[in-house]
């Protein structure tokens, strides 16, 4: 499934969430954030560090709820969705890719870009795997497991399992902060490449300026707005 | 499916030492399921295989005088055309062997004999030619065993009675069998046409005499029993004398014995089994720990919450799947040990091997039991949220109160299952849920102990002393973990105390009864008018001779004016044991033996009751006896004695010692009762010297060859030897439930050694050299240890003074050095089994703090 290009694929508009605090009262993290993208486009969310870019990240990938406000994605509702509606639709149409990675340890870097298929019960074309490997520099890796890759090779597996089900929308999570400059440069450069490449929407939390600034757009979280 | 099936294969494999760890303990676990459950089956085989062959007939009609034709007549009309029958007379005698008197069985038979199975020799070969030649001469046939013991060999002579004998071979298996390995006497078999010879047959002998039945195939022998029994009650004009048996009577019996071993023991494996699924469901905890993140990627990655939960249960259940494998290997290596255990217990050697059905229920339990005992770990998945991944650390121990609820509750199905299994092994519902109760009490109270110990241990962490301040704060901050150990260690210790604590009392009791002389001898068939020339052969032997107790055999007619077939009939207890007969034999006397106490009602009064009195004599019965009569203070019986119709009510009830080896009885009369019929006399000597032991007994069935003399010595040997080898299979199954709580121990300490990693690596930069974590490892699970071990003691010292105060009559000593031991045992193979497991952990470079 693809967007038409310049069409919204994310509608966010009054979007709330606060954590409660362990005595009393709760913290508020985002209080009524309203922002869209435009599919094909490229956005950098920065602010400070507890300013909530995770809760964001979190919500828009359906992993958790919001209290208030709404999340369309390419037309869909995901604030109506239940809990199994949330996790097929983050299977079939987002990809998401960590600041830690999250390989698992006991499958080979082909065998973790093929899970998220496998999990979805498509049909899982060798070639497939072949050419994201490829996109991703690791066509001789393929058979090495998370330990006896770097870091930098984890986080470019990270990124062709975000990539394998062809999402309509990439969801980063500081997806240098783990690595040092330069191989964090590498990632930058892959992960632009390959948007660019698929023509695919991609959402960027990170600390990383030089990283925001190639997004097409940047927004900042401030006290729980989106400016 | 198969992406979670190789998933699930992987995680496995790559935790190794989980796998290996889960399977190794709940297969300790399953064991000793296993074997018991294969002995069972294998008993249970060996007895539908060889019931008849037990018997040596269909049926046996069993009186204590011989069958009039008429009874006879009618028996053979019942069993109908095509059944045979033979006969048998069996008596106690001495004998007089090569070297001395013995107490033996003589068993004399008719050319028919046996009806099933047969003699064999040591090689097997039937002795049908040696058998029907006791019809013709004047032989017998004996066991080898026996003849060892008589100092004879086949052709040699022995005198039964007034006539002699000769050994015509020697058999190394003889028809029939006996129902427990304890046995009066040896026996020894001759032609029932040369029974009379012997002279043996007279009045106040205790002669069984038995019918054979052999019915054709196509009959059905129960309803041929039940015919018989109605017609014979019947012919009888009061009360039945003739007691009918079928092979069904024999497989109860032998059946009720064997059980007895078999579900005392299945019990036993219980406790291995409820060890061991707490040790998997610990396991299983700290393995979803370090997998809690893999299902947040799963999750993350679209995986359904049921697939993930699929996951890990398809996990337990391959786990669970492969331990039970692995305790069917061990068990068949295992079986022939667990069958010699055994070789004491019962009267045969079963063939034994792993039971197919019990192999399917072991793998149904480990599958099973996997997946309940690590429900409420497995239900934790329900509640990883993959948000976490977006955290830097994956948070496990959050739950909330609602999440701790339903943890609590997704045990109640392991309950459930390990109830039902206690039913399944106890075959009885009040023993098993009184097992479970107990265990379930056991481990509430060790739970409580531990949680009382770890809130010690925070106030103690305030010393000064690092070491001993880290150990303190280990213990509390770790007290999840340290309760499992805890508990483990105390359920295995309390089983492996609690059996020399009851077997040393009850060893003792029945060596040496407290407060009592055990006598040497015990003499049966004195006659009237032996009396004083018995008394004064013991004061020439300077032995002593206990006060002669006559006793007469009698009949109950009815009881409460219900004729007693149909009292008996009416009052089934489970127990049979005191309603399958009605002839019983009764004594008098006008003090009781120190051996016996009036526990309810009033002593028997001492004036002599008279005949014509319009008012019934006094009865006491023994305490025991009168339940499985169901009877009480206040009921009357009239009993045949000798002919006589008498009328007696009971006053009192009595506790017997049975192991002091003393002239007892089910029922005393009032004095005068018996005073009229022809009786004989029971005693016991005491005081012999041991080297004049043979001597006497020689000298003894020289002057008066009709008294029989056990020697209670003998028995007393027997006994021990016995309780020793049920000890011995009891130790078994302790030290299985001990190796099972080992493994929790080492499932345990590994898991936390993994767990403090970060601390033990950070200790190791701070300065502290691997010998000082070690001391810190030692003393915290020598703590661990010594605390479980003393609760243990404490508890095996209660339970044990409690089953000895409920089963053996309050015998009970206890036993320290046995405590001591194991306290020392515990500490230091707990320390380093805990040390080895964490060796790995603990060699690891510190460098990975850094990562």
């Amino acid at each position: 499934m693809t967007a038409p290009k310049n069409s919204p694929l994310i509608e966010v508009s009054d979007l709330h969430k606060a954590y409660p605090l362990p005595e009393s009262g709760q913290l508020t993290v985002l209080n009524g954030a309203d922002f869209s993208v435009k599919a094909g486009d490229t956005l950098a969310v920065t602010g400070q560090s507890g300013s909530g870019k995770s809760t964001l990240i979190a919500l828009l990938a359906g992993l958790d709820k919001p209290d208030r406000g709404r999340i369309r994605i390419n037309g869909a509702d995901l604030t109506a969705m239940d809990e199994a509606g949330l996790t097929r639709f983050r299977a079939a149409h987002l990809g998401i890719v960590f600041q830690q990675f999250h390989l698992l340890p006991h499958l080979s870097a082909e065998e973790n870009i093929r899970l998220p298929l496998e999990l979805l019960g498509r049909p899982c074309e060798r070639g497939e795997i072949e050419a994201l490997l490829e996109n991703v520099g690791l066509t001789a890796r393929r058979t090495h497991l998370p330990a006896q890759l770097s870091g930098g090779e984890c986080q470019r597996v990270a990124i062709a399992r975000a990539l394998a089900v062809k999402p309509l929308l990439l969801l980063a999570d500081e997806p240098t902060g783990n690595l040092d400059v330069a191989t964090g440069r590498e990632i930058v450069d892959l992960l632009f490449h390959l948007a660019e490449q698929e023509q695919m929407t991609m959402l960027v939390v990170t600390h990383n300026r030089e990283l925001a600034e190639r997004c097409s757009r940047q927004l900042q979280l401030a006290q729980g707005l989106l400016q | 499916m198969k992406t979670l099936v190789r998933l699930g294969w992987r995680d496995l494999s790559r935790n190794r030492r989980f796998s290996l760890l889960f399977i190794v303990n709940l297969a300790l676990g399953l064991t000793g399921f296993l074997l018991t459950g294969s002995f069972s089956a294998s008993l249970d085989r060996h007895l539908a295989a060889h019931l008849k062959e037990i018997l040596t007939g269909d049926l046996v009609l069993q009186a204590a005088r011989p069958l009039t034709e008429r009874e006879l007549a009618v028996s053979r009309t019942v069993a109908g055309p095509g059944s045979r029958f033979s006969r048998q007379v069996s008596l106690y005698t001495m004998i007089k062997g090569g070297n001395g008197s013995k107490l033996a069985q003589i068993v004399a038979i008719d050319d028919a004999y046996p009806l099933y199975g047969g003699f064999r020799s040591s090689e097997g070969l039937p002795l049908n030619q040696a058998a029907a030649s006791l019809q013709h001469q004047q032989q017998v046939l004996m066991s080898r065993e026996t003849a060892r013991s008589f100092a004879l060999a086949p052709g040699d002579t022995l005198t039964i009675g007034q006539a002699s004998y000769a050994v015509a071979a020697l058999f190394d298996r003889d028809p029939g069998g006996d129902f427990t390995s304890l046995t009066l006497a040896p026996k020894i078999y001759l032609g029932l046409p040369h029974l009379e010879d012997s002279g043996l047959i007279r009045f106040g002998s205790r002669v069984s005499h038995k019918h054979f039945i052999r019915l054709p195939d196509t009959v059905d022998g129960s309803a041929i029993a039940a015919r018989l029994t109605a017609a014979l009650e019947e012919l009888a004009a009061k009360a039945p004398e003739i007691r009918v048996s079928t092979t069904m009577d024999v497989n109860r019996r032998m059946g009720r014995v064997a059980g007895y071993f078999s579900s005392f023991l299945g019990l036993a494996a219980m406790v291995s089994l409820a060890l061991a699924g707490l040790a998997a469901a610990f396991l299983f905890r700290e393995h979803l720990r370090g997998g809690l993140r893999q299902i947040a990627i799963l999750l993350s990655l679209g995986a359904s919450r049921s697939q993930c939960l699929f996951l890990a249960m398809g996990q337990l259940a391959a786990l669970g799947l492969a331990a039970a494998c692995v305790a069917a290997v061990l068990s068949w290596l295992l079986l022939p040990l667990f069958g010699s255990l055994f070789a004491g217990l019962i009267p045969f050697a079963p063939n034994l091997a792993l039971d197919p059905s019990t192999a399917a229920l072991a793998a149904l339990i480990g599958i099973l039991g996997s997946l309940l005992f690590c429900l409420p770990v497995s239900l934790r998945i329900l509640t990883v949220r993959p948000l976490v991944l977006l955290q830097e650390e994956i948070a496990g121990d959050s739950l909330s109160r609602h999440d701790r609820r339903r943890m609590v509750a997704a045990l109640l199905p392991a309950l459930g299952f390990l109830l039902l299994l206690i039913l399944h092994l106890s075959h009885s519902p009040l023993q098993g849920l009184v097992f479970t109760a107990g265990l379930i009490v056991l481990t509430s109270l060790f739970t409580l102990a531990a949680a009382l110990l770890f809130r010690g241990c925070r106030q103690w962490s305030t010393t000064s002393r690092l070491t001993w301040r880290i150990v303190w704060r280990n213990l509390y901050r770790n007290r999840r973990a340290a309760t499992a150990v805890f508990v483990a260690l105390a359920t295995a210790l309390l089983l492996v105390n609690l059996i020399p604590q009851v077997e040393k009392g009850l060893a003792a009791e029945i060596g040496q009864p407290e407060g009592m002389e055990l006598p040497d001898f015990f003499l049966i068939d004195i006659q009237e008018e032996q009396r004083q020339p018995l008394a004064r052969f013991f004061q020439d032997q300077e032995a002593r001779l206990s006060p002669l107790a006559p006793m007469v055999q009698g009949r109950i007619l009815s009881i409460n004016g219900q004729p007693f077939a149909h009292w008996r009939q009416q009052h089934q207890t489970g127990d049979e044991r005191g309603l399958r007969r009605s002839e019983f034999n009764f004594s008098s006397r006008v003090q009781l033996d120190a051996s016996e106490t009036v526990v309810k009602g009033p002593p028997l009064p001492t004036a002599s009751w008279q005949a014509d009195a319009d008012r019934p004599f006094a009865f006491s019965l023994e305490q025991e006896f009168s339940k499985r009569l169901q009877v009480g203070i206040g009921d009357r019986m009239v009993v045949d004695i000798q002919g006589i119709e008498m009328e007696g009510q009971i006053v009192n009830l009595r506790k017997v010692r049975w192991n002091s080896f003393q002239p007892n009885f089910f029922m005393l009369v009032q004095p005068g009762v018996l005073d009229d019929a022809p009786k004989t006399y029971l005693a016991s000597a005491s005081r012999v010297e041991k080297t004049r032991k043979d001597a006497l007994v020689q000298q003894l069935t020289t002057s008066f060859p009709n008294i029989s003399v056990i020697d209670v010595s003998g028995m007393v040997a027997q006994l021990v030897n016995l309780a020793g080898q049920l000890t011995l299979s009891l130790r078994f199954m302790a030290g299985l439930a001990m190796a099972t709580g080992l493994v929790t121990v080492v499932s345990i300490a590994r898991q936390e050694a993994l767990r403090r990693e970060r601390e033990i690596n950070l200790l190791r930069v701070l300065g502290a050299s691997l010998g000082r974590i070690r001391i810190l490892l030692i003393l915290e699970f020598a703590l661990l240890a010594a605390a479980a071990a003393l609760a243990a003691l404490a508890l095996s010292v209660l339970c044990s003074f409690g089953i000895s105060w409920l089963m053996f009559d309050r015998l009970w000593q206890f036993q320290w050095q046995s405590g001591m031991f194991l306290l020392l045992a515990a500490i230091l193979t707990c320390s380093l089994t805990a040390l080895l497991a964490t060796d790995s952990v603990i060699r690891r470079k510190p460098v990975a703090l850094l990562h």
